[in-house]
């Protein structure tokens, strides 16, 4: 598993497209960090500091796209063939692409606080209101649920790349699916609570918690969960079609 | 070695490949011959493990492909004139076999030396030329040093210098270091001169299966004379067999000093005596007629 593990590491770091993608994810959490920052109202500086530090919806969409393409290129590309004449175990390989999605995703998700703070440190020196007013086991709290949440997103992304073995459609159905459908579902009262989107929003945000959302807990259960799902059945599929 | 036995695939609207057994014999070069649909590629993908048969097996070195350990030390693939992604290096794509094979780093620049490509490593794929992908698409198979080697129309897009190293180093592949070599291509002049055995599939069942060495006796003498029909009688009583159409007499079944001493014998005059071997693509024709897809 190792040295399939080396291998779609070496695919992922020699195409551009993931670096161009991994600075779209850095741009995003900046994003995130200035909103939080410029949408100061004056009072309660603590609630400023957990906006500036929640993690980045357009962070969560280029990861899964980050899974979509680690997955998908390949059949674009027909290198899936070279691939699977090298690797016969094909659960090995896609287990190997979501391990690399997560580690890129969750590589990501670790600086979401420490550029946030940066964020926060020049908007403060460049005369922005407010002032940052989080502890370190605040931080860490939002740091570790923003790498849970990027990651379980780009797990699902690789799942979807390979059940969709096309770029432009696993990109759509990843879109609409999470983006789109999971989020109507989850305004249903019942669903709310096992929404995948939801599970996201409450790791992105863990110390803003409302009634309707899955506890931080239960949000990281459902993430593998989910992520854990697609996953098999992706390997499930992809054992049993040709190429 | 290569053993097809009763393969099948069956697609929803049509069988693709119909129980087709074959074997490529190690330190041998196969050809793998057949219109446009007979299933050649279908068969190759189920002896890559890349395709579920629905019938009968594929076995490589005597297991199925998915069995194999670690295919690429096993069995080296050319297909589908090169699948690598445009935007990685010709390195970086190999590297990233080696890792999955376990191979040391290394390797990849010594395939790249051995096709060729060692003055272009870095180039991303989509720069390279067709012949440039399919050289790739050889030191890929090549990496593992695997005993036997599957190759999907490798001469696709190379130049006149590409086809003879080719040619050689396919040869020297299976007659030097004993190695299986399957191959299917459409230039059939070019798999004559490189191949030893012929396996002819056509509407996804086996047509024939020969040693090139066979055309060589298939031989047809041409023989001319304004007496044909006389001459005709004088070869079917001397255990040949002639066609006639008009002065010309096609004779098998005797080679060409006999039908000269029978013509003598018989007093007939000859103006024309000749031997037209039969090649493989006229084989091939016969074989094939009428069974395209």
């Amino acid at each position: 598993m190792g040295h399939q593990i080396a291998a779609e590491w070496i695919k992922a770091r020699s195409l551009r497209s993931t670096w161009l993608l991994v600075g779209l994810a850095v741009i995003g959490m900046i994003a995130q960090a200035l909103t939080g920052a410029i949408g100061y109202d004056g009072t309660g500086a603590g609630r400023q500091t957990l906006d500036v530090m929640s993690g980045s919806g357009l962070t969560l969409v280029v990861v899964t796209i980050i899974g979509v393409l680690l997955a998908a290129n390949e059949y674009g590309s027909k290198s899936i063939v070279s691939t699977y004449t090298v690797t016969a175990d094909r659960r090995r390989v896609v287990l190997a692409k979501a391990v690399v999605a997560l580690a890129i995703a969750a590589g990501i998700g670790l600086f979401s606080v420490p550029l946030a703070r940066l964020v926060a440190v020049i908007w403060f020196a460049l005369g922005g209101g407010g002032n940052w007013d989080a502890g370190f086991g605040t931080a860490l709290h939002y740091d570790y649920g923003t790498m849970i949440a990027y990651a379980g997103f780009a797990v699902v992304g690789v799942a979807i790349g390979v059940l969709s073995r096309s770029v432009a459609i696993g990109v759509g159905v990843a879109f609409v699916g999470l983006f789109v459908i999971d989020s109507i579902l989850g305004s249903v009262s019942f669903y709310s609570e096992y929404s995948f989107t939801a599970a996201a929003e409450v790791l992105n945000n863990p110390d803003v918690h409302q009634g309707n959302l899955p506890r931080f807990g239960s949000a990281i259960a459902l993430m593998a969960l989910y992520a854990g799902l697609l996953t098999a059945i992706g390997v499930g599929v992809e054992r049993r079609r040709d190429v | 070695m290569i053993q097809a036995e009763e393969l099948t695939k069956e697609y929803r609207h049509f069988t693709a490949v119909k129980q087709l057994s074959f074997a490529a014999e190690a330190g041998r070069v196969t050809g793998f011959l057949g219109p446009n649909g007979a299933g050649k590629t279908t068969t190759i993908s189920m002896i890559l493990g890349l395709a579920e048969p629905d019938g009968g097996q594929a076995l490589v070195a005597g297991k199925p492909f998915r069995r194999l350990g670690n295919p690429a030390t096993a069995v080296g693939a050319v297909l589908d004139g090169g699948a690598f992604h445009d935007g990685r290096s010709a390195r970086a794509s190999l590297r990233a076999s080696c890792a999955a094979a376990g191979l040391p780093a290394s390797r990849a620049g010594e395939v790249l030396e051995t096709v060729g490509l060692s003055d272009a490593p870095d180039r991303r794929v989509g720069k390279y030329s067709l012949g440039m992908r399919q050289r790739l698409s050889l030191a890929q198979a090549l990496l593992g040093d695997p005993q036997v080697l599957i190759l999907d129309e490798p001469a696709n897009g190379l130049d006149p210098e590409g086809i003879v190293w080719l040619r050689k180093a396919l040869r020297r592949l299976a007659h030097e270091e004993g190695k299986t070599v399957f191959v299917s291509s459409h230039i059939l002049a070019e798999m004559q001169a490189t191949v030893d055995t012929v396996v002819v599939i056509a509407e996804g069942q086996l047509v024939s299966e020969f040693a090139v060495g066979e055309l060589a006796g298939g031989r047809t003498v041409i023989a001319r004379a304004n007496q044909a029909d006389r001459l005709a009688d004088a070869v079917e009583r001397g255990g040949g067999k002639a066609v006639r159409s008009g002065e010309q007499l096609s004779i098998s079944g005797l080679n060409a000093d006999r039908v000269g001493e029978i013509a003598l014998e018989a007093g007939v005059a000859l103006s024309a005596l000749g031997i037209e071997q039969q090649d493989l693509e006229q084989r091939y024709m016969e074989l094939t007629a009428g069974k395209g897809r």
